[in-house]
């Protein structure tokens, strides 16, 4: 069980072209698109002698490399420039917004996790009416919407029995109770689509585990099933569940812009959707190299902890 | 098309009304009056308690509320009035800052940091300002926080969206610590108006030191604490503010979510006190809930009108935007694609407006017969259109649906294509566009739209419309300050636009603002302030 270091500096060393890259794709795609900032930004009202001066102020008049490096630079001393609105540092906008977004992550994920793990190992263990009825949450959670679940909660538990406010956020420092609240429902909308993945992989890896010829083995041992299943199973399970739980937590801090606006939740994903059709750009551009970011560090923590679970990884062979 | 005042106000009685409207609305007939002694009596006695029309019944029968729950459809850009360029951050600055006059619900003009004001020839307007006014950092107000507050608004470098309304304006001279003269560089008639509408004073110290925008210092009910981009702006009470009694809330936060169904269950479950907009589906359940009040008016709101690019074929053909204007039913549009709220398009201002003159001929429905004969002399025949839809909102692409239906009945074939705003803007400016639906913010004066919207020259005028008759009839009325003369000016252009069709009003968005009905004060004001001061609770 040893960290393996070389595969971790290796993984680590690679992230900075990656990010390089997608600075670059981010960058040329808003300022190809079409619709001007400064048009954007001053609507209706605009005259010419306005959108020029709003442009010079937002150095758009220069050439598209230039703007490039001026902002890289910036990056890579860690300011992430100005909101083009009200002059707001980036970092602040978007710093104001992660907490809700790792909130509403780590809830959804402990929902995710808190049905799906049980539900998937109790479909491997118990096949039959169990396993079917699983089968069916599972088609049921992959194919129903998050938002249709979303406002089917807030109908149910907001407007027929009262019971939870319909949409707000308050920060868990101020009012901690307050603050879950508010979580209740989006956790749910959000995590039990994601159970049912979770669900799904895990019958599949334990099932395709106890089939296996050293399961054979232990129980002509005379192991105990329990113990076969928690000690042994799960261990050589854990890689495929690992890698799946860390795709969809990396997705889930990308900020899942749809419950967020529903439930009025002032995350990541309304801080992007909003500034994307201001044509706030150094919002938008900071905005996704923080997820980006989040998303590869993520994928290299699941990436470590599937090799620290199974050496074989690490050292290049099959999960 | 019956919108009643649901005004909360029982028995406002002010006597004072009648006589203010008469003398103020418009703004110019204040000019010509004014030499009367006996109207001179009048304006200092509004101006002898500073709250004009507000002492009424209503405000003894509201009390204190400690927190007042506020949902505004939109993210405020930046709390500077003189830089922001979006509605939703007026609805909050209007809050912080005063301007020295404002409007009240009727559309007469209230004093607020002037206490008086005339025109002392016609191009110069001095007003009286109130001496015991301090800004929310101590500081005192006086007149050179005016003068630097239009000389910011007018500098090239803040690049204000509201420069253009005040170009006439020349110079603000400060005559006496408590008194300035606006100089104008011609006559100007609704000087008043715009004064009314975008006059927020700013300190030069508050700005310079702590940045604009962001934590806004100024004279008005509420004192700024703190803005959580996406989530919401918190003000409290200023408890030195200079209007009596007001504001009854001792802590305002405004909550950003957009307009939905999920706001009015906020309203009812307690979450939100009050929100700017209700969504039309939703107006029927309130209108009939007894624990839900509704205040709505016609008179003020949002024009919403077609837009034709006159400049291009095929629309540059009048008999065909004639034809088009014959064939629209927009009491269909307006219960289809409105969900039956607001007023029928038919002008630029609503029917409870002053200005509002009833002699649209397309008012009274279709006519096919008459669409059909223009379709034969405009000459076209297998006529397409493109319809730009912008994405933001859903009525456009609803509109377009519905006129699209509507034109197979002449022939015509409407595309509706969806745009999304940024690039319906610039396409828009470009004028590559053929027929698109357009709205206009602050629409009070007519000057506000024509002047903007339809004059040749303008920076805004996307139509391409050039009609030098219509321009002579447009500028006189700008300078004309016998109210019943510029009335009769604008019913005159009014015809040239309805011959010419350049534009054509389909819908007209009133107000809506919801709240439980413990909650009171709440009106709509033709300038669209909020005025959520004058809210509080009525237990």
């Amino acid at each position: 069980m040893r960290i393996p270091w070389l595969f971790l500096l290796r993984r680590l060393v690679l992230t900075i072209p990656v990010l390089g890259a997608m600075s670059v794709v981010v960058f040329l795609v808003l300022h190809l698109v079409p619709g001007d900032p400064a048009r954007t930004m001053l609507g209706l009202r605009a005259t010419p002698e306005l959108v020029e001066e709003v442009r010079a102020s937002m150095r758009l008049d220069e050439s598209l490399p230039s703007q490039y490096l001026h902002w890289i630079e910036g990056v890579v001393q860690g300011d992430l420039g100005r909101d083009h609105l009200a002059g707001q540092p980036v970092g602040e906008i978007i710093g104001g917004a992660l907490p809700v977004t790792f909130e509403l992550a780590f809830l959804s994920m402990l929902v995710a996790l808190g049905v799906g793990l049980p539900a998937g190992i109790l479909a491997a263990r118990r096949p039959g009416r169990v396993r079917r009825a699983t089968e069916g949450f599972v088609i049921l959670g992959t194919s129903i919407p998050d938002f249709w679940l979303g406002i089917m909660l807030i109908t149910l538990f907001s407007t027929a029995l009262a019971l939870l406010p319909p949409s707000g956020y308050v920060p868990f420092a101020d009012d901690p109770i307050g603050n879950l609240r508010y979580f209740v429902m989006p956790a749910l909308a959000l995590g039990l689509g994601q159970a049912a993945f979770i669900a799904r992989t895990t019958r599949a890896a334990v099932e395709d585990v106890l089939r296996a010829p050293f399961v054979l083995f232990l129980r002509a041992k005379g192991v105990p099933e329990p113990v076969i299943l928690w000690r042994h199973a799960l261990r050589n399970a854990a890689p495929q569940i690992v890698t799946v739980v860390g795709i969809l937590t990396g997705v889930l801090l990308g900020g899942a812009i749809v419950i967020e606006t529903i439930f009025g939740l002032p995350g990541l994903g309304r801080v992007l959707i909003t500034a994307i059709e201001q044509r706030n750009y150094t919002v938008v551009q900071g905005a996704v190299l923080v997820i980006a970011a989040t998303f590869i560090t993520v994928n290299l923590v699941t990436d470590v902890l599937v090799a620290w679970l199974d050496p074989r990884v690490a050292d290049g062979g099959a999960a | 098309m019956d919108l009643n005042v649901e005004d909360v106000r029982a028995g406002a009685g002010d006597r004072r009304i009648s006589r203010r409207t008469l003398l103020t609305r418009g703004g110019a007939l204040a000019g010509t009056l004014v030499s009367s002694s006996a109207l001179a009596g009048l304006l200092s006695a509004c101006g002898a308690d500073g709250t004009g029309a507000r002492t009424d019944g209503a405000a003894r029968s509201l009390t204190r509320i400690a927190r007042l729950s506020a949902a505004i459809t939109g993210e405020p850009d930046l709390l500077d009035p003189q830089k922001s360029s979006l509605y939703a951050a007026s609805q909050v600055y209007d809050h912080v800052f005063s301007k020295l006059l404002t409007m009240d619900a009727r559309g007469g003009f209230v004093p607020r940091l002037a206490t008086r004001w005339r025109l002392e020839d016609e191009r110069t307007w001095v007003f009286d300002l109130r001496d015991d006014v301090t800004f929310h950092n101590g500081e005192r107000f006086t007149a050179d926080d005016v003068r630097y507050t239009f000389e910011r608004l007018l500098a090239k470098s803040t690049a204000s969206s509201y420069a253009q309304n005040f170009a006439t304006l020349d110079e603000v001279e400060v005559l006496a610590p408590d008194r300035v003269a606006f100089h104008l560089s011609e006559p100007f008639a609704p000087f008043l108006t715009v004064l009314a509408n975008n006059g927020q004073i700013v300190k030069r110290k508050a700005i310079e030191q702590r940045g604009s925008g962001r934590r806004p210092v100024g004279t008005g009910p509420f004192v700024f604490v703190e803005w959580a981009r996406g989530d919401h702006i918190r003000l409290r009470r200023n408890p030195d503010y200079f209007e009596r009694r007001v504001p009854y809330a001792d802590e305002l936060t405004f909550r950003i979510q957009p307009s939905s169904p999920q706001r009015v269950e906020a309203v009812r479950a307690g979450e939100l006190d009050w929100i700017d907009a209700v969504p039309p589906e939703s107006l029927v359940s309130v209108r009939d809930d007894p624990a839900l009040r509704l205040v709505t008016a016609n008179t003020g709101g949002l024009p919403q009108f077609l837009m034709f690019n006159t400049t291009r074929p095929p629309l540059d053909n009048t008999a065909l935007r004639q034809a088009i204007a014959w064939t629209i039913d927009r009491e269909q549009i307006r219960k289809v694609a409105f969900l039956g709220a607001g007023e029928t398009g038919s002008e630029e201002v609503p029917t409870g407006s002053p200005w509002y003159d009833g002699r649209d001929p397309y008012r009274r429905g279709p006519d096919l017969e008459r669409a059909r004969e223009l379709m034969r002399r405009s000459g076209l025949r297998d006529v397409r259109i493109t319809f730009s839809a912008w994405t933001a909102a859903p009525y456009p692409a609803k509109v377009g649906e519905v006129m699209r239906e509507q034109l197979k009945q002449i022939g015509v074939e409407l595309e509706v294509r969806r745009v999304e705003i940024s690039v319906w803007l610039e396409e828009l400016f470009a004028k590559k566009y053929e027929l698109t639906i357009g709205f206009n913010e602050r629409t009070i004066d007519p000057d506000n739209f024509y002047s903007l919207i339809l004059r040749s020259g303008s920076a805004q005028n996307v139509t391409g419309y050039e009609n030098r008759e219509f321009d002579r009839l447009i500028d006189r009325a700008r300078a004309e300050q016998d109210e019943a003369r510029r009335r009769e000016l604008y019913a005159q252009a009014r015809q040239r636009v309805f011959a010419d069709v350049p534009v054509l009003f389909v819908h007209y968005d009133t107000m809506h603002y919801l709240m439980r009905s413990e909650i009171g004060g709440s009106e709509v004001r033709p300038n669209l302030e909020l005025g959520l001061q004058y809210v509080g609770s009525l237990q």
